[in-house]
């Protein structure tokens, strides 16, 4: 069974156009740069393509599930070495401090690397709370990137 | 002294998967007040903050019990205790003080207290080392 996931999850990530009824697509505008990305359907949902890195990171953001979130998020931006990682906060309603560790820790990791990295589309109550700890100063926050 | 107009207690074990579980209780409680939409998710953001610093800082991720305490009053003030029997705070000041974090390997922001008090109109800390800690924080809704 976990062999299977994982050809899976490999087939999604190099074959953007191969869709399952569990992923969904998405465009992201990227600096002129217009970006299919198709997820697999675990908690972050990552993409990859044209060097972009994107996690959907799906429901409330707290200590408990930043764990799973972090290692996922982490283990793709070391093995796929992205130029842009882009953690899209569309689909996040809650979000508490562990939020803002797991996003600078993000922050940390991808400049490790050498890659840029930007939030996209936090709702008002995750705004407030990005807002509080001047994330904006460090970090690019952009709006709805959606095509 | 005031008399509540309802009350709940609620006595959790210190696990992380129900910081969830004490927000969304809290939320559903005083969803009775009829509160704008910001002043729920403010309230819930106070409380698993709370809730967190229990169980990663006071517990240290061993088993004990946190006890949540949610009352609200005819002027519409809300009032919420949360206690634990953790390892307690040495130096409270410094605890609040933003940025400020013990847990230098889990990737805490030190923005728990700061949360807090942003989002709630009073925050209250009484603690002692190895007696645990007690939160009492304040709201009025509009």
């Amino acid at each position: 069974m976990s062999i299977t996931i994982e050809i899976c999850k490999k087939k999604l990530i190099f074959n953007p156009h191969f869709t399952t009824e569990f992923s969904s697509s998405k465009y992201y505008n990227i600096e002129k740069r217009k970006v299919k990305a198709v997820f697999d359907n675990e908690n972050p949902q990552i993409a990859f393509e044209n060097g972009i890195l994107s996690a959907k990171i799906l429901g409330d953001i707290d200590h408990h599930c930043a764990k799973f979130v972090r290692e996922r998020i982490d283990s793709y931006i070391f093995e796929y070495k992205p130029s842009v990682v882009l953690l899209d906060l569309s689909s996040v309603d809650f979000m508490d401090s562990s939020g803002l560790g797991l996003i600078l820790g993000r922050y940390n990791t991808a400049s490790e690397i050498g890659a840029e990295f930007r939030i996209c589309s936090p709702s008002s109550g995750v705004k407030k709370v990005l807002e509080l700890a001047g994330i904006e100063r460090i970090i690019k926050i952009e709006g709805d990137l959606r095509v | 002294m005031k008399k509540a107009e309802n009350s709940m207690k609620l006595y959790l074990p210190s696990l992380s998967i129900n910081e969830s579980m004490a927000r969304s209780a809290v939320s559903v409680f005083i969803a009775q007040l009829n509160p704008t939409i910001e002043e729920i998710s403010d309230i819930k953001c106070a409380v698993s903050e709370a809730v967190t610093n229990s169980i990663v800082h006071g517990y240290k991720f061993n088993p004990g019990e946190i006890y949540i305490g949610v009352k609200y009053f005819s002027d519409r003030t809300v009032v919420i205790e949360i206690k634990d029997k953790g390892c307690g705070i040495e130096d409270v000041k410094l605890a609040m003080t933003p940025l400020f974090t013990t847990d230098k390997t889990g990737e805490r922001s030190g923005m728990g207290f700061a949360v807090m008090q942003t989002f709630m109109d009073r925050l209250e800390v009484w603690s002692k080392k190895d007696k645990g800690v007690r939160i009492l924080m304040e709201k009025k809704l509009k």
